[in-house]
């Protein structure tokens, strides 16, 4: 029971980015202009343009505290920024408050994997998945019809999500008591539940057995087979480099690289953002070595 | 109103808000090193009244010895209260709360038990008073101005100087790493504890001859110290000073200009703004 | 959703109406039966409570809102003759168009500040009934002599309030309408969310719930109740003082409320139960009483921090 794609192999992770080119401004998905944001004197992000393609995967990455979180943050509106607008679908949403971006199709996983600790697995995706069935108050007290076929069809979505992430055993757990492995799980079936257009993970790679992490890359390009298009922050740079059709790198919160992996992998900037000056002088053909993916 | 009238409000108002500053003080620091609300800290100035009293009344000790007695007594009870109810429930800000009112019921009911509801009167040291620009100070409120200055000043000293006090200060900004420095954050918390009802004593014992002492005296104190430390912030000391002269003058002066329950109901719409707006307090930080 | 926990409470909430019922049938002590209405008021009144803690929040000045019900019932009845009905509706309105302005300001502070702005609100009522508008509300002697409610005429029969048990069969119904109300909330999506907000604001924000709106449904829901138990309150106790709606009573409701424990609402039913009988039984022992209170609480936050409730939920997840 895979992710709905071919298992993983170097080849069938290039065919799907190769059909990629670089990303027209009106099919961005996504759109930040100039984003800054500062903490008193410090500026995590500073100046700071993308854009993201529909039905891709996008890569976000650089050494630690180069303000890769602070702009997940920012998009998903728990902060704003100092200065800059972000666009999503062509609509400025820099301000909006973190329960309209998700509902505008936004979701996101968090480092941390913050769930509601108390509630079973199944409690969980309910609650993210209200946000396509509203039953608010006002059905609660009669409980109608509509609001017992609701949650008869919500049910069944929340099943459906969690047997597509092999959760359907635990779905009665409460999720404290869960591994921290399956919390990560459950974690990302909750961004699904809100059925998000753009899915924003936050190192969803940490802690995971390579084969773990060929079945999430797999089910990440189903999920942009269906439509969605997912921005994610990683680490684990074999795991970004299959992945990823375009790559954003940030260092001290500001933009020095931005393009396909080979593109990334080989500029200077890069690697001495992340091995120090000097570092330029490792040479990219040793990669081929460790079986990583080449562009075709 | 006259310059000798407004003169004398001003000074009943220093010497009301030395009082209110001490038993804010203590709850200050209470709060910035053991996370709990303690609505309890009135009984223990109640407590330092009642030791003036007995002292006074049974033992006929002299006043000074009567003070450093209640601070003692009390520096005691609040260690055995802190070991024995507050040191389990640091982690749960409700049920140490909960806590704090059952234990001002066991006090107050207790005082009520062994004292009566009456009124106690306590004869202080000093009788008299001192005439000076117009204004009458009694030599009693002179003595509390002074004393409670001195404390004041001692602890602040303490805090800024001395090794525990340096090492309570780290525990206030964060006990975690305060830990890891090798500070023995039980054993301090349980002084701190202590020192803050001690000091909330040592003014319940000054207040005792200027006042009567009852069981209920310590409601209304441990009201406005609440009040000052969210104006001036809670866990910042000097915004409990800041905020007990602005407390204590305010009320001096402003029943001279308006009725006394507009002034009270203003008193409590101001620290809502305070918490909307600025819930840090007017002294503290973010 | 857990089955098991929602029938315990609806069992329990079912058996408090039905020996409700009985009440009037075994006494016809009027001391009897104001005690049983002032304890199904107190048991509606921290069961709207639980609804607010269902969000993450304590709200100090649950009772003022009680309160203002009675008052605005009371001195619309009395001092402008508005008949029983419409002035109880005005004085729930009242209370809910407070609620909300309230709510709306302070809903976003973090626990600890909420809980003091509600304390401070308190006050800020209680002083208001004291001195403001002496000549409506009574000022320091408070409203005194409220009649009985108007006759109210349904299907056909007329009944009419003059006796203590047909104020108490009132309290009842209301009761029985406003808990059942209060019940279908918790085990419902709506209470679902709550108890989610409750656990993580944040994580409840990024799946698309909005906390805000989500706490001030709750708080202005609770505190119409509130209301509604302050005119129950003012007709049938016939004075209304502020003194009933001041710190002392509020934290009272509050150890009703923590010694259930504030996870379940059976708990919360059955520390009020419990705790308000225990006041009947040891009034008049002023001193003792409040020692009592206060060694119970202690213990209970000691050894029992989840009240009964969590201890008895402890118990049925262990067999």
């Amino acid at each position: 029971m895979h992710g709905g794609g071919d298992v993983a192999a170097p080849g069938g992770a290039s065919s799907v980015r190769a059909g990629l080119k670089p990303a027209p401004a009106e099919e961005a998905i996504l759109r930040l202009d100039g984003i800054t944001r500062r903490f008193g004197g410090v500026c995590a992000v500073d100046d700071l343009s993308m854009r993201v393609s529909r039905r891709s995967i996008h890569g976000l990455i650089g050494p630690n505290g180069s303000g890769k979180t602070t702009t997940f943050n920012l998009i998903a509106g728990e902060i704003a920024p100092s200065s800059g607008t972000i666009f999503f679908k062509g609509r400025d949403i820099t301000g909006s408050p973190p329960h309209r971006i998700a509902r505008l199709g936004i979701a996101r996983t968090f480092q941390a994997t913050d769930l509601f600790p108390e509630f079973s697995v199944a409690q969980n995706l309910v609650i993210a998945a209200q946000l396509r069935a509203p039953m608010g108050f006002w059905s609660s007290v009669p409980r109608t019809l509509r609001y017992a076929t609701a949650r008869g069809k919500m049910r069944q979505r929340v099943d459906a999500i969690l047997e597509r992430l092999r959760l359907i055993e635990m779905r009665d757990m409460i999720v404290r008591d869960l591994p921290h492995r399956q919390q990560k799980a459950v974690a990302l079936a909750n961004a699904l539940a809100t059925d998000p257009e753009l899915l924003m993970l936050d190192e969803p790679a940490a802690g995971l057995t390579h084969q773990e992490i060929e079945d999430i890359m797999s089910l990440y390009r189903s999920l942009c087979g269906e439509g969605r298009t997912i921005l994610i922050v990683e680490h684990n740079m074999r795991t970004v480099m299959a992945l990823c059709d375009r790559i954003t790198v940030l260092n001290h919160g500001r933009k020095i690289a931005e393009g396909i992996p080979s593109e990334v992998a080989n500029n200077e900037l890069v690697l001495e953002a992340y091995l120090g000056k000097g570092g330029s002088q490792v040479r990219v053909g040793s990669r081929r070595e460790r079986g990583v993916a080449q562009p075709s | 109103m006259t310059v000798q009238l407004l003169l004398q409000s001003l000074v009943n108002g220093v010497g009301l808000s030395m009082v209110y500053i001490l038993v804010a003080l203590g709850l200050t620091l209470i709060f910035s090193i053991l996370r709990i609300i303690n609505f309890a800290h009135g009984e223990f100035y109640m407590m330092g009244g009642f030791i003036s009293y007995y002292c006074t009344q049974y033992l006929r000790t002299n006043y000074v010895l009567t003070i450093i007695i209640a601070f003692g007594v009390v520096l005691v009870a609040g260690i055995l209260v802190e070991r024995l109810i507050f040191s389990r429930l640091r982690a749960n800000l409700l049920a140490g709360f909960i806590a704090s009112l059952g234990l001002l019921w066991i006090m107050q009911s207790s005082a009520i038990l062994i004292f009566g509801v009456v009124d106690k009167e306590v004869h202080g040291a000093f009788d008299g008073v001192v005439r000076a620009f117009g204004v009458v100070i009694a030599k009693e409120r002179l003595f509390v101005i002074a004393c409670c200055a001195g404390l004041i000043a001692c602890f602040y000293l303490f805090l800024r100087t001395s090794r525990h006090g340096i090492a309570l200060r780290a525990i206030a900004q964060d006990s975690d790493a305060a830990a890891l420095q090798g500070v023995d954050v039980n054993r301090l918390s349980a002084w701190a504890f202590g020192i803050g009802c001690a000091i909330a004593a040592v003014a319940g014992a000054l207040l005792a001859p200027v006042y009567f002492v009852s069981p209920s005296m310590g409601t209304l104190p441990v009201i406005k110290a609440f009040i000052i430390i969210i104006l001036g912030g809670m866990g910042s000391l000097l915004g409990a000073v800041y905020g007990g002269f602005l407390i204590g003058l305010l009320e001096s002066i402003a029943p001279l200009y308006f009725p006394a329950a507009s002034v009270e109901m203003l008193g409590f719409l101001v620290v809502m703004a305070v918490l909307v707006v600025r819930p840090q307090g007017l002294f503290g930080n973010a | 959703m857990p089955e098991s926990r929602s029938f315990a409470a609806t069992a329990g909430f079912a058996l408090i109406c039905v020996v409700g019922l009985l009440v009037p049938v075994l006494t016809d002590d009027q001391y009897q039966l104001d005690v049983a209405m002032r304890v199904l008021q107190l048991l509606l009144l921290a069961m709207s409570l639980h609804l607010v803690l269902s969000t993450g929040r304590l709200n100090l000045a649950h009772i003022s809102f009680m309160g203002i019900g009675a008052y605005v019932a009371a001195a619309l009845t009395m001092r402008f003759g508005v008949p029983t009905l419409p002035a109880a509706l005005v004085a729930v309105a009242v209370a809910a168009v407070v609620a909300l302005a309230l709510g709306l300001i302070i809903l976003r502070l973090a626990g600890a500040y909420f809980f003091l702005v509600t304390f401070a609100f308190l006050n800020v009522v209680v002083l208001f009934f004291h001195s403001f508008f002496e000549d409506v509300f009574g000022g320091a002697s408070g409203l005194i002599g409220v009649p009985n409610p108007d006759p109210i005429t349904l299907f056909g029969n007329t009944f009419t309030f003059e006796s203590r048990r047909s104020l108490y069969e009132l309290t009842l119904i209301v009761f029985a309408i406003g808990g059942a109300l209060l019940m279908r909330l918790r085990y419902s999506q709506f209470g679902l969310m709550c108890d989610a907000v409750r656990q993580s604001e944040r994580v409840a924000a990024a799946v698309g719930v909005n906390p805000l709106r989500i706490k001030t449904v709750a708080f202005v829901t609770a505190s119409s109740i509130a209301a509604v138990v302050g005119t129950l309150f003012a007709y049938s106790q016939k004075v209304v003082h502020y003194a009933d709606f001041n710190i002392d009573a509020m934290l009272r409701l509050v150890v009703f409320v923590v010694v259930g424990g504030v996870g379940t609402i059976w708990g919360v039913i059955a520390g009020t139960v419990v705790l308000s009988l225990a006041t009947e039984l040891l009034r008049g022992l002023h001193a003792y009483e409040a020692l009592a209170y206060g060694i119970i609480i202690v213990a209970v936050m000691l050894f029992l921090p989840d009240g009964i409730g969590g201890l008895a939920r402890r118990l049925w997840e262990a067999r």
